[in-house]
This record gives structure tokens, sequence and C-alpha cells, in this order.
């Protein structure tokens, strides 16, 4: 019998819908399972039968589990839902997937279960914007333009 | 005690006349009394033209007696009445003098207060003019350069948008996000301690 416990999100799965998508599945899973047994006995012979995967869950697991190690599972991508940090990050254009892997993996090496939104705003032109729960961190290049023009109104008013 | 002594008369100038009157009475009567015995005894019988005389002088002298009594006791009631009247009148008028002079007094007292009192309302109320119209000045400065502040700032934004906008259609996506990578995670780098500890609640 596993004892299956995280030590971090994987790459692949990103953001809070994931998880809740993947929770759902899981539910789902075990719920036809259950009732597709007759009996509470039967359900518990079959406790350790191994399952297939959806493509998003092969991330954590690289093999196939059982219904233990996927309640288990169901029971963590619960805990961190509720208590992972999320943090926001706004790009100019919609990223790829290697990107949003890339920056994902960067934010998973300062805490492993933390989610990060990505979101798209032309205006900035370049750069990003983090937003974390306690402040904002601009480090778009509208920012660096605005820095270098100052006040455009006091500009006029010299020119 | 200020009581006006009216109407009465003194009772010992009252009695002094009545006992002058009396004893005049009293006089002009022995006096005929013995005068009618004279005559008796001198010539036996009066005549009765000697009665007639001596009665008429007696009538006459008693006439005048009573005229002088009557007229002595009204001019010592007369005088009497007049000094009484004096009297009562310098009282009145002192009593008048002192009555005016305090209702003088209160009235100018109250008449002062008024003064005051209208006075320190006016100077309130000045006061409170003052403040509230320093009040109103604040505020509407405050007001006035918050507006302004705001006014300036919609459009400074609105520039920027319009320059951000300009920008964004002039390089017309030359910029990419995939050229952008190891920009980003450049500047994620230089800001990671802070973005750590905010992450991280330290």
């Amino acid at each position: 019998m596993s004892n299956y416990k995280m030590k971090a999100l994987p790459k692949q799965v990103t953001n809070l819908a994931q998880i809740y998508q993947i929770i759902g599945y899981i539910d789902n899973s075990l719920s036809s399972k259950l009732k597709a047994e007759t009996s509470l006995k039967a359900g518990l012979n079959n406790k350790f039968e191994q399952i297939e995967l959806p493509e998003i869950m092969q991330s954590f697991f690289s093999d196939k589990i059982s219904w233990f190690d996927l309640a288990n599972l169901r029971k963590q991508l619960d805990e961190i839902a509720k208590t992972a940090p999320v943090v926001t990050i706004t790009l100019s254009d919609i990223p790829n997937a290697e990107f949003k892997m890339k920056v994902t993996s960067w934010f998973r090496s300062i805490n492993p279960f933390i989610l990060v939104e990505i979101m798209v705003d032309e205006l900035i032109i370049g750069g990003c914007i983090i937003k974390t729960e306690r402040r904002e961190i601009d480090l778009s290049i509208r920012k660096s333009l605005k820095s270098f023009t100052g006040n455009l109104l006091e500009t006029i008013d010299n020119v | 005690m200020n009581t006006l002594q009216i109407s009465n008369l003194n009772i010992e100038q009252w009695i002094l006349s009545m006992i002058i009157i009396l004893g005049i009475i009293l006089a002009f009567y022995c006096i005929l009394k013995m005068d009618f015995k004279k005559d008796i005894k001198a010539t036996g019988a009066p005549k009765p033209k000697d009665i007639d005389i001596s009665a008429n002088q007696l009538k006459k002298a008693s006439e005048e007696a009573l005229y002088k009594a009557t007229e002595q006791m009204t001019s010592a009631y007369r005088l009497n009445f007049e000094k009484q009247l004096k009297e009562n009148m310098v009282q009145l008028n002192n009593l008048f003098k002192i009555n005016s002079d305090k209702i003088t007094n209160e009235f100018g007292q109250s008449l002062s207060n008024f003064h005051n009192q209208t006075r320190d309302m006016i100077t309130s109320s000045q006061n409170k003019i003052d403040g509230y119209s320093k009040d109103l000045e604040s505020e509407i400065n405050e007001s006035v350069s918050s507006r302004k502040k705001e006014a300036i700032e919609a459009v400074d934004n609105k520039i920027n948008k319009i320059l951000m906008a300009y920008l964004n259609n002039s390089l017309e996506g030359s910029i990419d996000l995939s050229d952008q990578q190891d920009y980003i995670l450049e500047k994620l780098e230089k800001n990671k301690i802070t973005i750590s500890r905010d992450i991280n609640n330290v």
C-alpha cells in the first residue's frame, strides 16, 4: 500500500482551475467506481486496483496508481487549493506552453506549491507585472517608459 | 418709614383753640352778668332801653369774639395743614427722587447689560462666521486641489494610454513574447528576494 505524498506540484499544473479540474475528475472516478461495486466488501477488495490516468494527471504519477492513492491525492489537492499562495503575472501577449512552464518553474523554486495565474495586457508593451498578496511589482516596459517621460504635462509646458 | 401725615390735625392745637373760644364766651357771659346786676342795683329795675343796648353790645361782643376765635382757629388750622402738607410734599418729593434715581439706575443698568449682551452676541456670531468661512475656504481649496490633481492624473493617464497604444500599433507585434523570455526571467531574478518574501509571508 503506497502512501502517496506530493513534494511539489507538477509544472504542468499551474493554476487553481486545473487543480479543481483534477479534483472533479477524481470525484467522478471514485463515485462511479463505488457505484459499480455491488457491495462494500467488493469495493474494499478492489481498493488497490490500478487505474489509468488522464493526461493532466499523468504529470503527478509516472505510472498507474491505486484508488487509495487517488483518494489520497484528492485530499492533498483540496488542501493545496485552500492554502497554496497565488501569484498573478501579467504579460503583454499570450504565452506558449514552454514559457508558461519556465515561469511556473521559476516560481516553484520559491514555493513548490505556488499557483501561477497568467493575465494578458497589451498596453504594458513588454516585461511583466507581478501581483502577490501583499503588493504589485511592475517590471513592465510601460513603467520604464513612464519613468523616462515623467509628468507629461510638465514636459509639454516646458516645450 | 415714609408715611404721609395728611388730615391729622394736631390735637393740642385743637384743644387749645377750643379752650380759647370757651374762655372768651365765659368772659363775656361774666361781664354781661355783672353789668346787668349793677344796673339792676343802681336803678332798681332795668329800663327796657338799657337792656336792649346791653343785649346788643353783648351780642356784638360775642359775635366779635366768636369771629376772632373762628379766625384764629381757622388760621391755626390752615397753618398746621400747610405745614403738614409741605412736609408731606417734601417727603413725597424725596421718595420720588429716590425711586426715580433707582429706576433710572436700573434702567441704565439693564440698558448697558443689553448693550453688552448684544455686543457679545454680535462678536460671537462674527467669530462663528469667520470660522465657517475659514473652514469653507479650506474645504474649497482642498476640493479644488484634489479636483485639479484628479484632472491632471486623468489627462496624464489618457496621454500615457494614447502613447502606449501608438507604440503598440507602431510595433505591431514586432516584439514577441518569446523574445522577452530572457528579459522577463532576468527581471524576475533581480526581484527574487522581494517576491520570495511576499510569497512566503516573511
